[in-house]
C-alpha cells in the first residue's frame, strides 16, 4: 500500500508497451441482449398467434380430464388443450375449458361435438384401446353451422358417424326395437354396409323408428322397393328339400342386425306390361334420404309381395273353431290366399242358432288369371261390378271354406277354399258387406262322423254276437266233448293205433342194438350159435 | 482509500505482474506476459448490462416454456421448471424440490438481481458497504456455475433416455433458454469488475473524465 501510494514515484516498475485499438468489440456485445429480445418476442408472438380461441364443454363426468394434459383431437390430428377442469356453479356438471390451436376456429362452431374418448368394449367391436395407457382424450367433430360458440355439451357416447362420411339416412318403422341397439349393423348381402344410428319412440307410442345409415356406394341398393328385416337369430326350416338353416353373418346371430334386399323383380313383368299399359313396372328408383321403410320380423315376411288389393269375406260355421287363430292362412288348394282376421260369435235373434262368423281377407292378387290361349295375364278387374261377377261364378262353381287341421299336434286349424261342384247352391248376396262364403263340413268332421257310425256298427255287431253266434258256439263245444268221450269209438281206434306203433317200435330197437353189436350180419347174415363162441 | 488506478499502476490480469502506465499510450500490454492491461475491465459496466439485460429477456421464457418432454406410451409430458419442483414436492420429495426449487428459480433470480444492484450501486458511484458489495459478487461469481445442474439434468436425460415409443426424453425450448440465462449471468459476473467497488472511495477517482478514461 505504501508503495502504491507513492504512486508514480514507484522505482523498480517498468513501463507498459501500448497496443493498438480495435474499436468494435465493446459495441458487439449488445447484439446478444439484442438477439436475446428478439428471440423471446419471437417466441411470445408465436404463442400468442398459435392461439385459437378458448372454448368450454360441459361433461357429465370429468373423469380423466389433467388440465394441460388432455388434449383434443379431430382425426388424430391435436387441436387443443385442456386448460382448466372445474365444476360448474349447480356442482353437476364439470366444465372443462379448451385452449384450441391456432386454425382450429373452425371447431367453435355451434353444432360441433365434442365426446370423451375411452376405451370401449362393445359387441360391435373395441375401441379407443389407446387411451387405456394414455389417457382419455376428448374427440371433436366438426360441424357445419355457421353461427359461432364457446359453450359446448360434451356427448355421453360417441357418435357412430364421424366425418362427412358418404351415405345415406332411412327410417325403418318397427312395432318394437327387438334387439337392435345403436350400433348394429345393417347387412346387404351378408355385407356389413351401414348401422342403426339412432332410435326413438313415435309420438303415438306405437311404433319404433330406427335410423339407420347405409355408407355409400351401397346406399344405392336401397330402392324404393327394398324390404329391411331382423337379421338376428336363425332361421330353421324343414322343407321338402330338407332342413334349410338361414343365417346372416355370425355376428348378426349373436348381437342382431338388420338386413336389406330388393325383392326379385317378377319374371314375368314384360308380359304384365304388354298386358296392362296400365300396371307400369318401371324399375326401382333410388330411395330418398330419409325414407320411412317397414321393418319386418323375418326376411320371408319381407319378401312377401305386397298386397295391395284386399277383399273381405265371412264364413259362418256352426262347428267348434277351437284352433283357429286370427291370422291363420286361408288356402286354395295348398296356396296361400288369404288371413283370418277376426272371429266372432253370433246368433238369430229369432231362431237362437248360433254361428261363429270367421271374417277374412282374400288377396286376389295372389291368384292372377291366366289366358289359356296363349298364358297371358289378365289383369284384375277394376270396377266391383266386375270383380262381383268374378266372386259369383266361382260361387256357382262350388267355391266354399272348410275348416282343416293343419297340424295335428297343436291342433292349429286354417280355412281352405275350394271348388266343391257337388256342393248345395245357395243364393250368393253380393249386396252383403263383408261377402259370405258358405262353410261346408270339413273332412275332420267328416272323420268324426263315420267314427261315430262305426261304434254305432259295433254295438249292433256285438248284439248279434250275444244273440245269435253263443248258442251255436254252446253247441259245437258240446260236440267235441262228445267226440273226446272215453268210450267213443274215435278214442279206441286210436289206442289200438298207438299200441302198433309201440310194437313197431320195440322191434326196431332190437335190429339197431343187433347192428350194433355184430354189424357184419348185415351183409353175411345172422351168425350162428357155436360160430360166436 | 486509493486504488492502483489513480497512481497510474495498473496489474496483469494474467501473471499478476504489476506495472506502471505508459502516459502516451492508450492501450498497453504486460512487459512480462504480453496480456493486454486495462486499469479496469474494458467497458465493464457496458457489457454487464448488456448480458444482464439479456439474462433478463430469457429468464421469461426460460421458466415459462417447457424444458424436458416426457413421451412415454402414457402421453407426452411436456414440465416447466416450476412444473418439476411442484411434481418433485407432490411426490414426496421435498429435499429434491428444495434443491431444484434454489438451484433453478432463486439462484438465477438472485443473481441477476444482485448483479443489477451492483451495476446500479458502482454507476451510482455509491460508497455503501463496499466490502458487502465485494462479498456479494464473490458468491455470484462463485455460485453461477450451479444453476446449470438443471440444463444438465436435461441433457443427460436426452441422451439417456431413448427407448423409442417406450418412453423418449427430448429438451424443450425452456432448456436452451434457461442455459443461455445461466451462461449469460456467467458472463456478466465475469465481465463485471469488482474493482470499480472502491472506486467511489478513492478520492483521486472523483474526476468523472478520469474515471470514464480508465473503463476503456
Amino acid at each position: 500500500m505504501s508503495e502504491i501510494s507513492n504512486g508514480s514515484n514507484a522505482p523498480g516498475l517498468p513501463t507498459a508497451a501500448p497496443h493498438v485499438k480495435s474499436g468494435w468489440l465493446p459495441q458487439i456485445i449488445w447484439f446478444i441482449p439484442i438477439l436475446a429480445i428478439v428471440v423471446s418476442l419471437g417466441l411470445a408472438y408465436k404463442a400468442i398467434v398459435d392461439q385459437g380461441p378458448t372454448i368450454s364443454i360441459s361433461f357429465k363426468l370429468g373423469d380423466g380430464l389433467e388440465p394441460g394434459k388432455t388434449i383434443v383431437q379431430y382425426k388424430g390430428v391435436n387441436i387443443g388443450t385442456v386448460k382448466t377442469v372445474a365444476l360448474s356453479n349447480d356442482q353437476q356438471q364439470v366444465i372443462a375449458t379448451v385452449q384450441l390451436n391456432k386454425g382450429a376456429e373452425a371447431f367453435a362452431k355451434s353444432d360441433t361435438r365434442f365426446w370423451i374418448v375411452r376405451p370401449r368394449i362393445t359387441t360391435n367391436g373395441v375401441s379407443g384401446l389407446s387411451t387405456l395407457l394414455s389417457g382419455p382424450f376428448i374427440a371433436a367433430e366438426v360441424g357445419q353451422a355457421a353461427d359461432k360458440k364457446d359453450f359446448f355439451v360434451a356427448l355421453e357416447v360417441p357418435p357412430i358417424l364421424t366425418g362427412n362420411m358418404p351415405g345415406r339416412e332411412f327410417v325403418l318403422k318397427a312395432p318394437s326395437l327387438g334387439s337392435h341397439d345403436i350400433g348394429t349393423q345393417v347387412y346387404f348381402r351378408r355385407l356389413s354396409v351401414g348401422e342403426v344410428v339412432a332410435y326413438d319412440l313415435d309420438k303415438n307410442g306405437k311404433d319404433i323408428s330406427i335410423r339407420v345409415f347405409i355408407n355409400a356406394p351401397y346406399d344405392q341398393y336401397v330402392t324404393t322397393d327394398t324390404r329391411f328385416w331382423n337379421a338376428s337369430g336363425i332361421d330353421v326350416s324343414l322343407g321338402v328339400n330338407g332342413l334349410q338353416v338361414q343365417t346372416e353373418s355370425l355376428v348378426a346371430v349373436f348381437t342382431g342386425g338388420i338386413a336389406f334386399e330388393a325383392p326379385q323383380v317378377p319374371a314375368d313383368k314384360t308380359a304384365v306390361k304388354s298386358a296392362s299399359p296400365n300396371v307400369v313396372f318401371s324399375p326401382p328408383e333410388r330411395a330418398q334420404e330419409n325414407s320411412v321403410f317397414t321393418l319386418f320380423q323375418t326376411r320371408t315376411l319381407a319378401m312377401k309381395q305386397p298386397d295391395s288389393v284386399t277383399e273381405s269375406y265371412v264364413v259362418n260355421f256352426k262347428q267348434s273353431i277351437r284352433g283357429l287363430s286370427i291370422g291363420a292362412p286361408i288356402e286354395f288348394r295348398g296356396v296361400n290366399v288369404g288371413e283370418v282376421v277376426n272371429i266372432g260369435l253370433a246368433f238369430d235373434p229369432k231362431t237362437f242358432e248360433v254361428v261363429q262368423p270367421v271374417e277374412f281377407y282374400l288377396y286376389p292378387e295372389r291368384m292372377q288369371a291366366r289366358s289359356m290361349i296363349n298364358g297371358e295375364l289378365i289383369p284384375y278387374p277394376k270396377t266391383r261390378a266386375e270383380q262381383l261377377k268374378r266372386i259369383q261364378t266361382f260361387i256357382d262353381k262350388g267355391l266354399r271354406a272348410q275348416l282343416r287341421t293343419g297340424s295335428l299336434l297343436t291342433g292349429q286349424l286354417y280355412i281352405g277354399i275350394d271348388l266343391f261342384p257337388d256342393a248345395p247352391k245357395y243364393k250368393f248376396d253380393i249386396s252383403k258387406s263383408p261377402l259370405e262364403i258358405r262353410a261346408i263340413p270339413s273332412a275332420f268332421e267328416n272323420f268324426e262322423q263315420s267314427v261315430a257310425s262305426v261304434a254305432k256298427n259295433t254295438d249292433i255287431l256285438i248284439k248279434k254276437l250275444d244273440a245269435e253266434v253263443i248258442p251255436e258256439l254252446n253247441k259245437t263245444l258240446k260236440n267235441i266233448n262228445a267226440i273226446t268221450s272215453s268210450d267213443s269209438p274215435l278214442l279206441l281206434d286210436m289206442r289200438d293205433s298207438l299200441r302198433d306203433v309201440s310194437k313197431a317200435a320195440s322191434s326196431m330197437k332190437t335190429l339197431t342194438d343187433m347192428l350194433d353189436n355184430q354189424p357184419q350180419s348185415l351183409i353175411f347174415g345172422k351168425p350162428s350159435e357155436g360160430s360166436k363162441k | 482509500m486509493i486504488t492502483g488506478a489513480s497512481q497510474q499502476v495498473l496489474g496483469c490480469n494474467a501473471c499478476g505482474l504489476a506495472q506502471r502506465e505508459l502516459p502516451a499510450e492508450q492501450k498497453l500490454n504486460c512487459v512480462r506476459c504480453g496480456t493486454r492491461l486495462h486499469f479496469r475491465k474494458p467497458n465493464s459496466i457496458g457489457r454487464t448490462w448488456a448480458l444482464v439485460i439479456a439474462a433478463y429477456v430469457l429468464i421469461i421464457p426460460a421458466n415459462l416454456m417447457p424444458v424436458m418432454a416426457t413421451g412415454s406410451l402414457f402421453g407426452t409430458e411436456k414440465d416447466t421448471i416450476f412444473g418439476g419442483v411442484k411434481f418433485l414436492w407432490e411426490s414426496n420429495s421435498p429435499v429434491l424440490a428444495i434443491i431444484l426449487f434454489c438451484a433453478s428459480i432463486v439462484i438465477p433470480f438472485a443473481k441477476l438481481i444482485s448483479l443489477t444492484f451492483l451495476l446500479i450501486s458502482v454507476q451510482r458511484r455509491s460508497v455503501w458497504r463496499p466490502k458487502i458489495r465485494a462479498q456479494l459478487y464473490r458468491i455470484v461469481e462463485a455460485i453461477g456455475r450451479w444453476s446449470m445442474i438443471d440444463v444438465y439434468v436435461a441433457t443427460m436425460l436426452t441422451a439417456l433416455v431413448q427407448f423409442g415409443d417406450l418412453m423418449t426424453i427430448r429438451a424443450g425450448a425452456g432448456a436452451i433458454a434457461f442455459g443461455s440465462v445461466v451462461l449469460l449471468t456467467i458472463f456478466a459476473a465475469k465481465s463485471f469488475d469488482p474493482r470499480l467497488i472502491w472506486e467511489a472511495e478513492d478520492p483521486l477517482m472523483h474526476d468523472e473524465n478520469l474515471a470514464k478514461g480508465l473503463h476503456v
